[in-house]
């Protein structure tokens, strides 16, 4: 190599560099730090979902191409989308459908349901919006769908039957929609992973609130979107009951946030809620809403 | 000639059977058929007789049975041959398998003295209450049983293999449908003069012979029954008539248990009588009712009422607080509550499960889900049921 061939790769080199570490800067510069969440109100069920993953850095930030998803509704109960008691099913479809956009090469959609699947599925319109999206909706009312996984920090359990769909995915996004519960008092995030569960009635037996942080410390999720579409304000979880429309989404990263947030929406103070309250002690996130950056999206 | 006759018959009897076992398939939730589901039941005298009998008046949703009937009059048995599901299962099953080791030409295997002897203890036994015995062996509620259980599947298949052997042995030996078809093809040919009398293959000394013993039977029977008082957990489908209306109206042909999304219906056993011979029931820690009301739109006889949410009351939910987690032990449960679908259960200042009796319908979702292991906390009882409106003579809604 002479000294002019030199000069040019250097220089080459140096401007590309330059360029490049310019550019990046540009780009993290423009997208602002990402907040703890987000809350999205107004417009379609797409163009929620749309604004939602953007203020996060966008969808391809969690979903890789040829990754597995598994997207876990509250499909639990056989109502109508319009009682307010499952996720709605256009929330889940458009779900789907940014998932299998930014490249997913499956898209899960299961749920351990209260009532039977066969009922469920169909009449929560979650079933034929979530396989018109590209998902594979699958049922979990067999054993051998689960796997016995140990819980080590677990205070009220020890082991729990999960879904294997779920602890083999490379992906968990957390759908639940928001409503009043009889006995955990809401129903959000954490306490839908009850529908991952084989034996629910076990959390019931030992002490429900812990239970449920107990299976939040093995399962895991990637994202948590809170569906405030319509939240049932009374005769939760089933209903039928008192509903208000909100045409909400919330979204984060922090289960514990996210269930925190989703408590206020339904005029409770999160600490006052038993499984909120012991996750955020827990470790297993913040649920000190003062203590949270949340962005606020006002959709037309 | 006889061979176009012979494809012809086998073609009839292949879409017939086709048709029959598409119609019981579609019988599921959710129910898109308008009533045309049962066709082939309403189409059954003998089920449509014995519930007559039983009932002691006219159960008018199985007029079709009557055009039969009159078609048989004059065209003879052309359902065995034609139409049954279970003819055309065993003739081809036979063509396809026995003819290969016996010929072609169907060896009938029949005694029409033992067939009248069945039709008539069957008859007795209806009249005096007991129509589930005879209807058990009604080919076209064995053909749906097929679908239904591994017994019943069981039951189907061995008829099949026995009639490669002893082709349309049933037909001719034991089916009471058969029997009562074969009667009336009869009296048909007598009023036309071709044959003479027929008594069924009996002499008159069998023929008084059975109907004694039968009618001793029945009767004694009946006694030793007395009211047949259901137990208090005997839990009917949401829609069915009163108890003795029910067990006289019921078919037993299969319809409610094939379309019960919640797979929670059963024929019963003994264990409410003989007279409750497999009519439908339910126990809610198996499977509760979904409260889908489907029983009662396929009900071919109205057994099973179509009915609605306010109109029915299967029974109450009582909870049994020594045994209940959260009266007990303190435990934060509710999952009765949770479960409820009729919102009939709340919680008190101490989150412990109360009942409101009249909101309750008797599903059983609470007792199903009841986290106590074993027998549930929280137990459906017949107490307070409100059954479906009576048998009417203007109520009929066949096909």
């Amino acid at each position: 190599m002479n000294r002019r061939d030199f000069l040019k790769l250097s220089s080459v080199s140096l401007a590309g560099a330059f360029l490049m570490g310019l550019f990046g800067r540009r780009k993290a510069w423009s997208a602002g730090p990402v907040p703890d969440l987000v809350e999205v109100t107004g417009g379609t069920p797409r163009e929620r979902v749309a604004a939602a993953f953007k203020a996060l850095g966008g969808i391809k930030k969690f979903v890789p191409t040829g990754s597995t998803v598994v997207v876990k509704p509250n499909i639990a109960w056989a109502r109508n989308p319009e009682q307010g008691a499952d996720t709605d099913p256009q929330i889940v479809a458009e779900v789907v459908t940014a998932c299998r956009q930014a490249g997913a090469k499956r898209v899960v959609v299961m749920d351990h349901t209260c009532d039977k699947a066969q009922l469920t599925y169909p009449q929560s319109g979650i079933e034929a919006a979530a396989r018109a999206a590209g998902a594979e909706v699958l049922h979990a009312d067999q054993k051998d769908a689960y796997r016995e996984v140990a819980i080590p920090k677990g205070k009220a359990l020890t082991s729990a039957l999960v879904l294997k769909e779920v602890l083999d995915c490379d992906v968990l996004i957390n759908l639940p929609v928001v409503k009043v519960h009889g006995s955990s008092r809401v129903t959000l995030g954490m306490k839908n992973w009850m529908g991952v569960v084989w034996d629910r009635g076990a959390l019931h037996r030992s002490d429900l609130h812990q239970a449920i942080v107990d299976i939040s410390t093995v399962v895991k999720p990637r994202l948590v979107l809170l569906d405030a579409t319509r939240i049932l304000t009374s005769r939760g979880p089933k209903g039928p009951g008192d509903l208000t429309v909100l045409n909400q989404l919330v979204a984060g990263t922090d289960p514990v946030a996210a269930d925190a947030y989703g408590a206020r929406i339904l005029g409770f103070n999160p600490q006052e809620i038993g499984h909120i309250r012991l996750a955020g002690e827990a470790g297993l996130g913040k649920s000190n809403l003062d203590a949270l950056k949340v962005q606020k999206i006002k959709l037309g | 000639m006889k061979a176009k006759r012979f494809w012809l018959r086998l073609l009839c009897q292949a879409v017939s059977l086709g048709l029959f076992f598409w119609l019981a398939w579609a019988t599921r939730y959710p129910l898109r058929l308008k009533g045309w589901g049962s066709l082939y039941f309403h189409l059954d005298p003998f089920l449509g007789l014995g519930a007559s009998l039983a009932a002691l008046r006219p159960v008018l949703q199985f007029w079709p049975a009557l055009l039969l009937l009159a078609l048989t009059f004059i065209w003879g048995r052309f359902f065995c041959w034609y139409l049954c599901p279970m003819g055309a299962a065993m003739d081809l099953s036979y063509w396809l398998l026995g003819r290969r080791f016996w010929p072609l030409k169907l060896r009938v295997a029949g005694r029409p003295a033992v067939q009248t002897g069945f039709l008539l203890v069957f008859l007795l036994l209806a009249l005096f209450g007991f129509s589930g015995v005879g209807q058990r062996f009604d080919p076209l509620a064995i053909s749906l049983g097929a679908m239904l259980s591994r017994p019943g599947l069981l039951v189907g298949l061995l008829i099949l293999i026995i009639s490669l052997v002893f082709p349309r042995f049933w037909c001719f030996t034991i089916c009471p449908l058969g029997g009562l078809l074969e009667w009336t093809r009869r009296l048909g040919r007598r009023l036309r003069r071709r044959d003479p009398a027929f008594a069924g293959g009996l002499t008159r000394r069998q023929f008084l012979g059975i109907m004694t013993a039968g009618v001793a039977a029945a009767a004694g029977l009946r006694l030793k029954e007395g009211g047949g008082q259901p137990g208090p957990r005997l839990l009917r489908p949401p829609g069915a008539l009163p108890e003795s209306e029910l067990r006289s109206a019921c078919v037993r042909c299969g319809e409610c248990l094939k379309v019960c999304p919640a797979k929670c219906l059963k024929p019963a056993g003994l264990e409410s009588g003989l007279s409750g011979l497999a009519v439908p029931h339910f126990t809610p820690r198996e499977a509760p009712c979904e409260l889908c009301f489907l029983c009662g739109r396929v009900c071919p006889s109205g057994a099973i009422q179509p009915t609605d949410h306010g109109q029915f009351k299967i029974g109450t939910a009582r909870i049994d607080r020594n045994r209940c987690i959260a009266w007990a032990e303190g435990k934060l449960c509710l999952i009765c509550m949770e479960y409820c679908p009729v919102a009939a259960i709340d919680a008190d200042g101490r989150m412990r499960p109360h009942v409101t009796p009249d909101t309750c319908v008797g599903c059983g979702a609470c007792e199903k889900n009841c986290p106590v292991s074993g027998a549930a906390a929280i137990v459906v009882f017949r107490e307070g049921e409100r059954r479906g409106r009576r048998l009417g003579f203007s109520r009929g809604r066949p096909g």
